[in-house]
């Protein structure tokens, strides 16, 4: 095979010769693999220039360890299980939010809620990966979390940012977006010690061109030792990984909040969410097209009221500010956001003044692109207890969250000869609260 | 004399095993490879698929260092096998391996991860594995000593770590136990009858259940009570009480069977009665499918990059074998060798199918990986990756011992002490780097953050860069690029030079500005970090 | 008679929805009221033979808090951020104040009943005239926010037997004290042992000054909460006490003890040395008893349930809690003794 030239990565020569060789190999394989094993999709990818003006982004915010609906989308006020907060109105006639999201509260016509989850699991890790993937675990698939298949659908092709971004800094419940059968070059890039990825500095002795230089050697002793080789798809996602490296060092001033003006820094606030949601708006801003977002660890057991009056208010807070913000640079339009636990909080009050864990009714929220602002969906029974209409579970919610995002929720993607859908085949969409 | 010979080299070198025996192992190994090689060709002839040709030695070299060794070959290593000019050297280097220092403490990582999973890492446990496989303990009494014991003796209390590590949990002791020992998931059964595998219903989950669920522990101490019985919802909603029953529907009478009656382990005052995992044991290993199978078709993925029943945890009526009969045949000549680890071992990788090439010859279709037809790329594991890297970039002194080792091994008349002292040390290097690598799990994920590791990180840097008597301080004092490049692929990639390859590289290098010693780091570093590397192959 | 913490029993408990947290007694029938997260106020007689608690009347629109008695009428506090003051003869409110901009968590009624001073999450203690109502001070000196930026709480208050000095403790683990007449700003104790915030795991805190009492004899004041915490999402540390010379703004004593739990309320015994301390959490309700002396409750007792406030009655022979499930009645006596006795034997 001819020898490419040692061309700057983007250069069409080396692309090419790239993209043939991944597909030749691809080719070689499809036919055989068996059930079980990586998968192959076409990859449809749109190239940079006509997604620009479309570009779809998705902000993903996790609130981990089970936010209590009590005390924000579903109060109770009054009722034996709804706790000492008061409600106060909001932007949508007739709907109330807990007294702890003011800011919110005056922004909710651009926010669409779902009050009627019924998910079934309240074991964090088990009920995680189920709301995450949209799935219950099957012991021969893994699935794939939805936010990378959000990355996959949405991702520009030759773009030097990540995909995937994914904030995770408390250790508590902290999850991995899972690749599942998507595979190794989907991985996201996951922050979990700071808000800067490690090892994205030059290192010493090493000049850029130089660095450069000696990536274009390994790749190209990569390609040459894939010629021809058995599984050589697992070099394609090595080589993958590789070609990250240069487009994650040279966005790391999109990690560096200090880029940001005083004002705007003072605006999103000194606590982490904020710094945290700051830098999620600088990535989407920039293209990345999927950011996740954990916030955590809600789970309060005990002294429920005096956690959620800690951890609320600086949601609220971050939360309407990035949304103004979102909306202020014209990216709302374009970007969906989510507001997800894992489950939510008992009607009931415990010993210790705490709520445990409750997946037969809670609620959800979304913004942004494909959403309607100001829909309410679903009802709670007056005590909180059961859902009384519009049930949804952690199916439909994927369903939704790929509509939204202009994915179809039955698309396939293929597992060896088995088509799988994106989202579970008897989920449905809630088209209530898209536009 | 012979006997007393032996005696004497079972007591000073602390090898359980003498040579005849060993002669005797090998032998019937090889007739096993050879039975494995038939299913296989007739595999293919019915496929109508061809194979692809034996690997050249380097290769062969590589991938049996690494999987036997768990680390690259040293050059040193690679000089010799190449250079033997004998007919049946990859069969002795097999010997060698197999019977070497480095192969129980490989293998003793390799068991504990897959046996102990996400519990796995625990220094006296690993030791245990290790001490197992050097004093050849068969999978059934490793099976057994996991299960119940005996747990007093030196260093034997932690072989009941497995169980104690999961005794607070019925579901994850069942669940895990079922899945490492007898290949099969059977977590979906818990809830319903499984919904995608119609041979395992709740009535498995919980008779499997029955014979953990008196189990006690969490703390060290792992014990049984006397009665207690699992109580399950059937998908009815009614109560049911679960039979104790295997997997293969094999129901255990409450009454003693065909164990005596034993005492409780660790309680002497109480009456004897029967332990329920002891009956476990039991009905294993005399049903024997399970059992057998299971550990095969690890060991075939071990070797091969996917199982015979893939994936592993998944053998049931519904998930064919990808080779008609092997996985029975194999398995059985296991279970008939007395669960012989190390035959099994020297079985798989002296197969004509184990040292296949990994590339193909033309550009026609390769065969698919469950033909076996072709050897396919492997991932590293961490373990191999951290030990190989520091190998390669280090002083190159791996494989030479001081007077004062090679005089203590003289005096008891071991080998290898010398290389398990080196072993050890470099693996106490490893931890820092394991960290950051990606682990080869069943879909083995590139990630960017082991990219951006190695591209940026200092301690990479460290070990590319020159320094003292390391890799790349030595070719920077070589004379010609010529030179360098030919000790730099032959050091990392444990193969000389393709001509053109060759010449490429020196082309590259003379075209490189800046020092010397730089540009052999910048060399180094595109050699470590490329796929050639970091696959098996 | 001498008894000690050892005899602690639980004498009788008398259930109610929900959970108390205020407690008062009219001194002239002994009868006791409790009043919690249902906002109603519950009464008990401790001295009937198997007491029942009634639901009376509905003092706040939210949790009630705390609670006083004076001659007759109930004074609360609630978390509608008022305070009532409420008739027992037919449960009419006599006033409303909208006393604090803010939850209001605790009150505390001066010795001489003159005056009545209220803490609540404004951050701030008011003193007020307790027949009129008239707001007579605001004393502000605790931080509004947490260290780290978020909302914080002022739990308790307390006044000294000379009714001279005021104290109160918030979240962050701070005590502040002022003089009672003049308004003046005394002195900042910091206890931040009381106060967990967890920046790796949970990102956020837990914790508080709960409780504070001050000595039969005014020198010292006593707080109670929790110690350090292992995992925020509970009460998973130790309970905690410790009392502070708070004239010289030195800690003389801290008691821990390995069952976890917050301590909500802490107490001196009038006659003894015993510091008492009520509460709950992960290792299950508690009534401990601290020595002064070892660091380690020389005595725990088990409620049922996590308590959240209690009283001594005026023999202090019995201690009346409230929290969760209702109320409870302890007594510190030993049994009654057979009918005929030899003096000698007597020995209790």
């Amino acid at each position: 095979m001819k020898r490419p030239a040692l061309t700057a990565c983007g250069s069409i020569e080396h692309d090419a010769h790239r993209r043939r060789f991944l597909q030749g190999t691809l080719a070689g394989t499809t036919a055989a693999l068996s059930f079980g094993r990586m998968t192959v999709a076409a990859d449809d990818v749109p190239n940079a220039i006509t997604l620009q003006k479309s570009q779809k982004r998705v902000l993903f915010i996790w609130l981990a360890g089970g936010a209590s609906q009590f005390e924000m989308w579903d109060p109770k006020p009054g009722r034996e299980t709804g706790g000492p907060f008061r409600t106060i109105p909001t932007a949508i006639p007739g709907y109330h939010v807990g007294e702890l999201m003011p800011k919110i509260a005056t922004q909710m016509d651009k926010i669409a809620v779902v009050r009627s989850l019924d998910t079934g699991i309240s074991a964090h890790a088990i009920a995680a990966d189920l709301i995450s993937t949209g799935r219950p675990k099957e012991a021969a698939l893994e699935y794939p979390e939805i936010g990378v298949v959000l990355a996959k659908e949405l991702a520009v092709r030759d773009s030097l940012l990540p995909d995937y971004v994914s904030f995770f800094l408390s250790t508590e419940g902290r999850r991995r977006p899972a690749t599942g059968f998507l595979g190794g070059r989907h991985t996201p890039l996951m922050l979990e010690e700071s808000m800067r990825p490690a090892n994205i500095d030059l290192p010493q002795g090493v000049s850029r061109p130089q660095h450069t230089e000696r990536e274009q050697l390994r790749e190209l002793l990569s390609r040459e030792f894939a010629e021809r080789r058995a599984g050589a798809g697992r070099v394609g996602g090595y080589n993958s990984a590789f070609a990250k490296v240069r487009g994650l060092m040279q966005s790391d001033h999109l990690f560096d909040i200090e880029q940001e003006p005083p004002a705007v820094r003072e605006r999103y606030g000194r606590t982490v969410f904020g710094r945290q949601c700051l830098v999620a708006r600088r990535l989407l801003e920039a293209g990345v097209p999927m950011v996740k977002v954990a916030r955590g660890f809600w789970d309060s057991h005990h002294d429920n009221f005096e956690s959620h009056r800690e951890l609320v208010p600086d949601f609220d807070h971050v939360f309407s500010t990035l949304l103004d913000d979102l909306h202020e640079r014209g990216l709302l339009e374009s970007t969906l956001v989510i507001v997800l636990s894992e489950f939510g909080r008992t009607p009931k009050i415990n010993k210790d003044v705490g709520r445990d864990h409750y997946a037969a009714a809670w609620s959800c929220a979304f913004a942004g692109c494909g959403i309607k602002g100001g829909a309410v969906y679903g009802k709670t029974d007056d005590d909180g207890k059961t859902v009384v209409d519009g049930k949804a579970n952690a199916g439909d919610v994927a369903a939704t969250i790929y509509k939204a995002a202009g994915i179809d929720p039955e698309k396939h993607y293929y597992v060896g000869p088995r088509p799988v859908p994106l989202a579970k085949e008897d989920a449905v969409p809630i088209d209530a609260i898209l536009s | 004399m012979k006997f007393t010979l032996m005696i004497i080299i079972a007591v000073f070198a602390g090898q359980s095993v003498a040579r005849a025996d060993e002669k005797a192992t090998i032998s019937s190994a090889q007739q096993a490879a050879r039975k494995i090689d038939a299913f296989l060709e007739s595999h293919w002839k019915t496929a109508e698929i061809h194979s692809a040709p034996v690997a050249r030695d380097a290769a062969f070299l590589r991938r049996i260092t690494l999987d036997l060794a768990g680390r690259v070959p040293t050059s040193r290593e690679v000089v010799r096998f190449l250079s033997d000019e004998s007919a049946d050297k990859r069969q002795h280097l097999i010997e060698r391996l197999v019977d070497g220092p480095e192969f129980p403490l490989h293998f003793g990582n390799v068991l504990d991860q897959m046996i102990q999973g996400r519990h796995a890492g625990n220094k006296d446990f690993v030791d245990y594995l290790r001490k197992s496989v050097r004093k050849q303990k068969s999978w059934d009494v490793l099976f057994r000593e996991m299960m119940i014991g005996p747990w007093d003796g030196d260093g034997q209390k932690i072989a009941n770590r497995f169980i104690d590590k999961r005794a607070k949990n019925l579901d994850s002791l069942t669940v895990d136990a079922t899945r490492v020992f007898f290949g099969v998931d059977i977590s979906c059964a818990k809830c319903h009858d499984h919904p995608l595998v119609d041979d395992w219903k709740q009535d498995h989950f919980y008779g499997m259940a029955s014979f953990f669920n008196r189990t006690t522990g969490g703390k060290g101490k792992v014990g049984e009570k006397k009665d207690g019985e699992v109580k399950f919802l059937g998908a009815d909603g009614k109560e049911k009480t679960a039979k104790v029953m295997f997997l293969s529907g094999l129901v255990v009478e409450v009454s003693p069977g065909d164990d005596p009656p034993r005492k409780q382990t660790g309680d002497n005052n109480k009456p004897a009665h029967i332990s329920r995992r002891q009956q476990l044991v039991t009905v294993a290993l005399k049903e024997r499918v399970f059992f057998s199978r299971s550990f095969v078709n690890r060991m075939w993925e071990y070797f091969f990059g996917s199982g015979l029943v893939d994936p592993v945890d998944q053998i049931h009526s519904g998930n064919a074998p990808a080779v008609d009969g092997l996985l029975q045949w194999l398995a059985e000549d296991f279970a008939a060798s007395g669960y012989d680890i190390q035959r099994l071992m020297a079985a798989i990788v002296s197969t004509r199918a184990y040292g296949l090439s990994s590339q193909w010859p033309d550009d026609s279709t390769i065969p698919a990986e469950t033909t076996f037809a072709v050897a396919r790329l492997r991932p590293l594991t961490r373990r191999q990756l951290a030990l190989s890297l520091l190998l390669v970039t280090g002083a190159g002194d791996y494989d030479s011992s001081d007077d004062e080792t090679q005089r203590v091994e003289r005096y008891l008349g071991v080998n290898g002490i010398g290389k398990i002292q080196k072993y050890l040390a470099f693996e106490s290097q490893t931890t820092a780097l394991i960290r950051a690598f990606d682990s080869r799990n069943r879909e083995f994920q590139s990630s960017a953050s082991e990219a951006l590791f190695m591209s940026n990180n200092e301690a990479v840097q460290k070990l590319v860069r020159a320094e003292g008597d390391n890799l790349t301080a030595r070719l920077s004092r070589m004379s010609s690029s010529k030179q360098i490049v030919e000790a730099a692929v032959k050091s990392v990639f444990s193969r000389p030079p393709r001509d053109s390859e060759g010449s490429q590289l020196v082309e590259w290098f003379d075209q490189q500005h800046g020092d010397r010693s730089d540009v052999c780091a910048r060399l180094v570093w595109a050699l470590v970090t490329s796929a050639e590397f970091r696959f098996n192959h | 008679m001498l008894f000690t913490p050892q005899q602690a029993t639980l004498r009788a408990s008398c259930e109610t929805p929900g959970i108390l947290f205020g407690l008062c007694r009219d001194p002239e029938d002994g009868r006791l009221y409790g009043a919690g997260t249902d906002g109603f106020a519950y009464v008990i007689d401790p001295t009937a033979e198997k007491p029942i608690a009634e639901k009376k009347w509905r003092l706040h629109e939210n949790f009630v808090s705390s609670m006083a008695f004076n001659d007759g009428v109930i004074i609360s506090g609630g978390f509608d951020r008022r305070l009532v003051w409420t008739n027992v003869a037919d449960g009419n409110p006599i006033r409303t104040i909208e006393a604090h901009d803010g939850w209001v968590r605790d009150l505390a009624l001066f010795p001489d009943r003159e005056r009545l001073v209220s803490v609540g999450d404004d951050m701030q203690v008011k003193i007020w005239n307790r027949q009129t109502g008239e707001l007579t001070s605001t004393l502000e000196g605790h931080a509004k926010k947490t260290p780290q930026g978020y909302a914080t709480a002022l739990y308790a208050v307390s006044v000294s037997p000379d009714g001279k000095t005021i104290a109160s403790g918030d979240r962050i683990g701070e005590v502040c004290l002022w003089e009672a007449d003049s308004g003046k700003f005394v002195r900042r104790l910091k206890a931040p042992g009381f106060y967990t915030y967890d920046p790796l795991k949970r990102v956020r805190s837990i914790g508080g000054i709960r409780s504070v009492a001050f000595s039969p004899d005014g020198l010292q004041l006593a707080i109670g909460g929790i110690g350090q915490v292992t995992n925020v999402d509970g009460f998973v540390g130790p309970c905690r006490v410790e009392l502070w010379d708070w004239r010289a703004g030195k800690r003389v004593f801290a008691g821990e003890d390995s069952h976890k739990a917050v301590v909500n309320h802490v107490a001196f015994h009038p006659a003894r040395s015993w510091l008492i301390g009520a509460g709950g959490g992960d290792s299950g309700g508690i009534l401990a008893f601290w020595d002064r002396k070892a660091t380690k409750a020389v005595h725990k007792a088990k409620p049922k349930g996590h308590l959240q406030r209690f009283l001594l009655d005026a023999n202090s022979e019995q201690l009346l809690a409230v929290g969760y499930g209702g109320f409870q009645i302890w007594s510190f006596r030993a049994k009654e003794p057979p009918a005929e006795k030899n003096p000698a034997a007597n020995s209790s």
